[in-house]
């Protein structure tokens, strides 16, 4: 069976970042496997074969994984039992016989990180670290891609982001690094690699380039930390759920996601692409 | 083909003006595929589960995801509108998710928008 002799294996191929990543690599010629939940809605790409399995599942992982050499993983659903479902995961694919997993974690992963979310992916580096298996580390800031999405209904940002600044990245530049790291037999190993924007744009910035780009007056308006969890109440979400929003907010007024790092560059070559350059290109 | 998600802004039929025009000076013919993707869904029995859906697939991104699940279009209006903000804007395709997977959101949307 072809599938089982595929040495690559990539997850997330029915998302956003993972179906950039699994395009370009079918674009280069290289074969995939596509490590998907639900076969109907992964891509149709040659040289691509798709196999199923859930991350929660560890018998199935390790079934799907078997033959692989390296793991393109990207992390599973935010649920209160996420970073369960990534040790599952890293353990079924050290299991099936995997040499080598490509991590994509968020920018400042730490125990501490005021992005809730940041702390799921540090616990989840923390045992990709302790298993003895060859790991790059992809640490995303923001996506530049997902800044008209901070606009509300109302077309202003409401969060308390403070006067801070945050690098947002192309998803473009992060498929590109991860097409690199993962076509480089090894040339990452043990790397973790900060993937920021060439800068730090504070949220009055971010609005002024949108507001050119749409051709309409986008605002910020700051909230303090209360007015944001209120503002949020009225959707009845889980306590953990409206954290992670707030928090989106809380850590760029920290000023977490503020640095500019050099690993775009080093990796693919090219400065990383600007906020406008993201919104120009479509 | 080019794709944008989201809203038909002041910036939608410059673009696409502009994808022609390169179109045409690149000296290739016929017409590019311009093409735009909303969400929807479509009644009040279906609302939940669409907002839990965008919420779970854009969770990773934090409060964009709440966004997200509120920029939906969940009325026959709102689909009209931007079916026509698109086709003015000079768009030639536009997909809409319909975020719930369910068949009576295909009839829902022929009957808003045909």
């Amino acid at each position: 069976m072809i599938a089982a002799q595929t040495a690559l294996a990539v997850t997330g191929s029915t998302g956003r970042l993972g179906s950039r990543v699994a395009r370009a690599l079918s674009r280069l010629g290289v074969d995939q496997r596509l490590v998907v939940r639900d076969p109907s809605k992964a891509p149709a790409l040659p040289g691509s074969h798709i196999v199923t399995a859930d991350y929660s599942d560890g018998a199935g992982v390790r079934t799907a994984l078997t033959g692989a050499h390296t793991v393109f993983m990207v992390s599973a659903s935010e649920t209160p039992d996420r970073v369960q479902q990534h040790i599952t995961f890293i353990d079924a694919a050290v299991a099936a016989g995997v040499q080598r997993i490509v991590y994509v974690s968020f920018f400042g992963a730490s125990p501490t990180a005021i992005f809730t979310l940041g702390r799921d992916h540090w616990a989840t580096e923390e045992h990709l670290r302790s298993v003895g298996v060859a790991h790059t580390i992809l640490r995303d800031n923001i996506y530049a891609d997902f800044t008209p999405h901070f606009i509300g209904t109302d077309g202003s940002i409401r969060g308390p982001a403070g006067d801070g600044r945050v690098a947002v990245v192309a998803q473009a530049d992060i498929a590109e690094v991860a097409v690199a790291v993962l076509t480089s037999d090894g040339a990452y190993d043990g790397r973790t690699l900060n993937l920021t924007g060439p800068e730090a744009l504070t949220m009055n910035e971010i609005a002024a380039i949108l507001s050119d780009h749409l051709g309409r007056t986008v605002s910020y308006i700051p909230e303090t930390i209360d007015e944001a969890y209120a503002s949020r109440a009225s959707y009845g979400a889980p306590q953990w759920q409206v954290d992670g929003w707030v928090s989106t907010y809380t850590a760029i007024a920290a000023g977490e996601l503020a640095t500019v790092s050099e690993d775009i560059p080093e990796v693919t070559g090219h400065p990383a692409m600007t906020l406008t350059q993201v919104l120009e290109a479509g | 083909m080019k794709i944008r998600i989201g809203l038909p802004t002041a910036q939608s039929g410059p673009f696409a003006e502009g994808i022609r025009n390169a179109w045409s000076a690149a000296g290739r013919t016929g017409e590019p595929r311009l093409a735009a993707l909303i969400y929807f869904s479509l009644g009040d029995d279906a609302e939940e589960a669409s907002r839990r859906y965008l919420l779970d697939y854009y969770g990773f991104s934090g409060d964009v995801a709440r966004r997200i699940a509120d920029s939906a279009y969940r009325s026959v209006s709102q689909l009209r509108d931007v079916a026509k903000g698109f086709e003015d804007a000079g768009f030639t395709e536009l997909y809409f998710d319909p975020t719930v997977a369910r068949v009576d959101q295909v009839d829902r949307l022929a009957d808003a928008v045909l």
